[in-house]
């Protein structure tokens, strides 16, 4: 008699949904790469160094692409590290019980804003803004969109930190009270450089959203596929690499070169974000810190 | 008597550390087994390798042979949980599952068809008045378990695993987190369950083992010194360490002479 | 006296940091609900949209962010659930980072990757087309990671003592999903869920040219039709930033995105907070 111990069947339908989830990371990988080789062949390396993209010509150079996501990224990580950090200090060293599960909400509640919510602010807040205050014809400029990006990743820069920070023994900070240091220095040069890794992690997870954020920055960016002159004014319209794949995807899906060049633009957002979070996650203390390490079964 | 277990050269290891080295040792079939030694001679790790209960530490690995009933444990057509079921083993410290004291004692047959059949509920009576707990609980059955006291617990947890039925059942120092009467109570529940099943019983109470042991294992360093009827070995132990832990004096140094 | 000046220089950094980071959520929230509360009214909330969405409602991009996000919540839960229970059970410890690795990276891909990919791969692919069921399953690859993560967190969390217990009375791997893994992992799917679903009704860029269509707007009358969403309207008629009605309807739909986001969010939030707190105890 056909008979399946029920340990087995249990097995096999959970076995599955692990393949499929283990399975899915790698197949984007595996599509986008396929996808991109066309692009990267006809191109090679000026696909990466080319300052011009233009379609109805198959030339696809994605420089101003790869500049606007880096100087964006940039942009936002000046604006939110400062800003991350010392909300990190206050929500970690000052703040206790509740007061500190407010704020930390609160922060967590600013994070779960969709990123087309932030998008429309920027059109209508921060655009008009910069425009006015740096007496600008356009207000769509990369600087818009680094200041809108900075503000979206300051939830994730702060709350990890905050973890990172609160990992940390207490018995650090009383030894440091203890030497005669005060309540800032023992903060400064105790519980900061302590949890340095913690926070180094978090700044690479942060960064790693900033790239990967469309909507909000197709939104403001001015979509304009041009390095500015001088190459470090941002205030001018620029693109970045999610920006052009959101502005450019509908039109190009599946068809011919366009479509391997867009595929091309994904692979290396796909690299740089993988390295950026798998760095990221290994800094901060293997995938996830503070968690016993003998929760399997193996019997 | 037959033998129950029979362990040749087994040696038992976390990572690269052997704990239990080389042992040969059987166990026989009925009546109490008493292991006992200094602590971190490896007492815990060998009982709980009786029943496979050490697979779940990470790093765990073992070399030699385990026979249970003239059969390999490791035996990859033998069944883990149909061991487990034979051989039931009791931690040091109760483990208490969230609900009612009813759900704890039978949380092993819940799922098992034949046990359904039985009625739980006969179970529970039946297993509670073994463990003497019925009177203090039985007009409370539906309560939390939580509420019991260490004692009542380390006796919910022995119903808990008689219930299933084992042969044999593992005590792992039962009652080495209880005050002196619980853990009196115990030791004649152990006594009483001696007579008609195999219990090994791991302790570090001298006075414990004589008063239950139909056999000692005497173990020290991860190595099997002495094993026999208890009658014998406390009566003319063999091995110095062996005298020196029964007669309670520091252990010797090996390079002096033997004190006579 | 130096120490002293500096520390209070170092905290009023701080302090200002952290106030400004606060002031921001409120600002943000402030802003929406100033701009986005004239629009609501009871016509706002029931009917379809007119004048490609510059007159009328978004009573059908409301429903059809719901319906996506629901649709993608029973698809991704059942698959999260199922991953974390193999991993705690079937596989040995040392498979533990490896798994968690893979987790981390699906989590960390551009959700732009998702939209372009999951129209070649499902849509054209499989012949789905531009529909509820593309966008759905997008969605649930989006959120399945962050699922996953709540449930393993839930699962971890809990004391070892109580697998051994179980094991230890015979229990087979099945039977310790049931009785033990199961219940215990509640807290944890349902913090998951509702963190998927917030996910997934803020995502616009995964499903822009996968699941919506703007015009022609009413409710799907199957999975492999388009459906409208809140997001994609909100993405559209930020488009027209020169039409002040156009303009108007945007703020409406993004304070009944945000208030459905938030509504989710704070959910999860609230019972992750309960497991912690039993988790102390």
């Amino acid at each position: 008699m056909f008979h399946l111990n029920k340990d087995r069947a249990a097995g096999i339908v959970l076995g599955t949904s692990f393949l499929i989830t283990m399975a899915l990371a790698l197949f984007i990988l595996a599509f986008l790469l396929a996808e991109s080789l066309p692009v990267l062949r006809e191109e090679g390396l000026s696909f990466i160094t080319g300052q011009v993209w233009y379609v109805a010509g198959d030339i696809y150079g994605a420089l101003p692409m790869i500049y606007g996501t880096l100087a964006v990224t940039l942009l936002a990580l000046i604006i939110a590290l400062p800003l991350g950090i010392g909300s990190a200090v206050i929500t970690s060293e000052i703040l206790t019980g509740r007061t500190r599960h407010i704020v930390k909400s609160l922060m967590e509640m600013l994070a779960a804003i969709p990123g087309v919510v932030y998008g429309l602010i920027g059109i209508a807040l921060l655009t008009t803004s910069v425009r006015d205050l740096f007496g600008l014809m356009d207000g769509n400029t990369i600087f818009t969109a680094g200041l809108l990006l900075g503000i979206m990743i300051l939830p994730t820069i702060m709350t990890l930190s905050d973890d990172a920070m609160r990992s940390l023994p207490g018995e650090l900070r009383a030894q440091g009270r203890v030497l005669g240091l005060s309540h800032g220095q023992t903060i400064r040069r105790v519980v900061l450089p302590g949890s340095i890794k913690g926070i180094t992690g978090a700044v690479l997870l942060g960064v790693s959203r900033a790239m990967g954020e469309t909507i909000s920055v197709m939104l403001v960016i001015g979509s304009l596929d041009r390095l500015p002159t001088p190459i470090y004014n941002v205030f001018t319209s620029g693109q970045s690499i999610t920006s052009k794949l959101g502005r450019e995807g509908a039109e190009g899906l599946g068809l011919g070169l366009q479509w391997s060049a867009l595929a091309g633009l994904g692979l290396m957002l796909f690299i740089s974000v993988m390295a950026l979070t798998f760095t990221g996650n290994i800094i901060r203390g293997g995938v996830r810190p503070k968690k016993s390490k003998n929760h399997e079964v193996t019997g | 008597m037959s033998e129950l277990f029979r362990l040749t050269k087994t040696s038992l290891y976390f990572g690269n550390t052997p704990v239990i080295h080389e042992a040969n040792l059987t166990i026989k079939n009925g009546g109490i087994t008493c292991i006992i030694g200094p602590s971190g001679a490896g007492k815990s790790t060998l009982l709980r390798s009786l029943n496979r209960m050490n697979d779940l530490i990470a790093d765990f690995h073992h070399k030699g042979t385990i026979m249970y009933n003239n059969r390999d444990i490791y035996d990859k057509g033998l069944r883990l949980e149909g061991l487990r079921r034979e051989v039931g083993l009791v931690f040091q410290k109760p483990c208490l599952f969230p609900g009612s004291i009813h759900d704890n004692v039978i949380f092993g047959i819940r799922h098992i068809r034949e046990k359904k059949k039985e009625g739980f509920k006969v179970i529970a009576e039946r297993t509670l008045k073994a463990v003497g707990l019925w009177d203090e609980v039985h007009n409370r059955l539906d309560s939390p378990a939580i509420g019991l006291s260490e004692g009542q617990a380390q006796r919910l947890a022995i119903a808990r695993a008689l219930a299933v039925g084992p042969k044999t059942l593992l005590l792992d120092e039962p009652t080495s987190s209880l005050d002196h009467r619980s853990a009196r109570a115990i030791e004649t529940l152990v006594k009483e369950l001696g007579r008609t099943m195999t219990i090994v019983i791991v302790t570090h109470k001298l006075e414990q083992a004589k008063a239950l042991a139909d056999d000692v294992v005497f173990i020290c360093e991860g190595k099997i010194c002495e094993a026999g009827e208890a009658a014998n070995i406390f009566s003319h132990p063999e091995n110095i360490e062996t005298r020196c832990y029964i007669e309670g004096s520091p252990p010797l140094d090996p390079t002096l002479p033997y004190p006579e | 006296m130096r120490v002293r000046v500096k520390d209070i220089c170092f905290f009023s950094l701080c302090l200002m940091a952290a106030a400004t980071a606060i002031s921001l959520l409120f600002i943000i929230i402030g802003y929406i609900l100033w701009h986005g509360a004239p629009a609501i009214n009871f016509a706002f909330l029931t009917e379809g949209s007119r004048d490609f969405g510059a007159a009328g409602g978004v009573f059908y991009q409301t429903t059809g962010t719901v319906l996506l996000m629901f649709t993608a919540g029973l698809i991704a839960l059942p698959i999260a659930l199922g991953t974390v229970l193999f991993s705690h059970v079937y596989l040995g410890p040392s498979y533990k980072k490896t798994t968690d690795l893979f987790i981390y990276a699906l989590n960390g891909v551009p959700t732009i990757i998702f939209g372009l990919l999951g129209y070649i791969i499902i849509g054209e692919g499989l012949h789905l087309g531009v529909s509820w069921v593309t966008g759905s399953i997008i969605l649930a690859v989006m959120i399945l990671p962050s699922m996953a993560v709540s449930i393993d967190e839930a699962l971890s969390a809990m004391p070892h003592k109580y697998r051994d217990a179980a094991l230890v009375l015979g229990l087979g791997r099945w039977h310790l999903i049931r009785t033990l893994l199961l219940p215990r992992s509640l807290p944890g799917v349902l913090t998951g869920l509702f963190l998927g679903l917030a996910r997934a009704a803020g995502e616009t860029a995964a499903i822009m040219f996968t699941a919506t269509a703007f015009s022609g707007v009413g409710l799907p009358r199957g999975i492999s039709e388009p459906v409208a969403t809140l997001q994609t309207h909100i993405l559209v008629l930020a488009g027209e930033a020169t039409n002040p009605r156009a303009l108007t309807n945007a703020w409406g739909a993004a304070l009944i995105l945000v208030t459905l986001v938030l509504a989710l969010s704070l959910t999860a939030m609230f019972i992750r907070r309960q497991v912690r707190m039993e988790a102390e105890i």
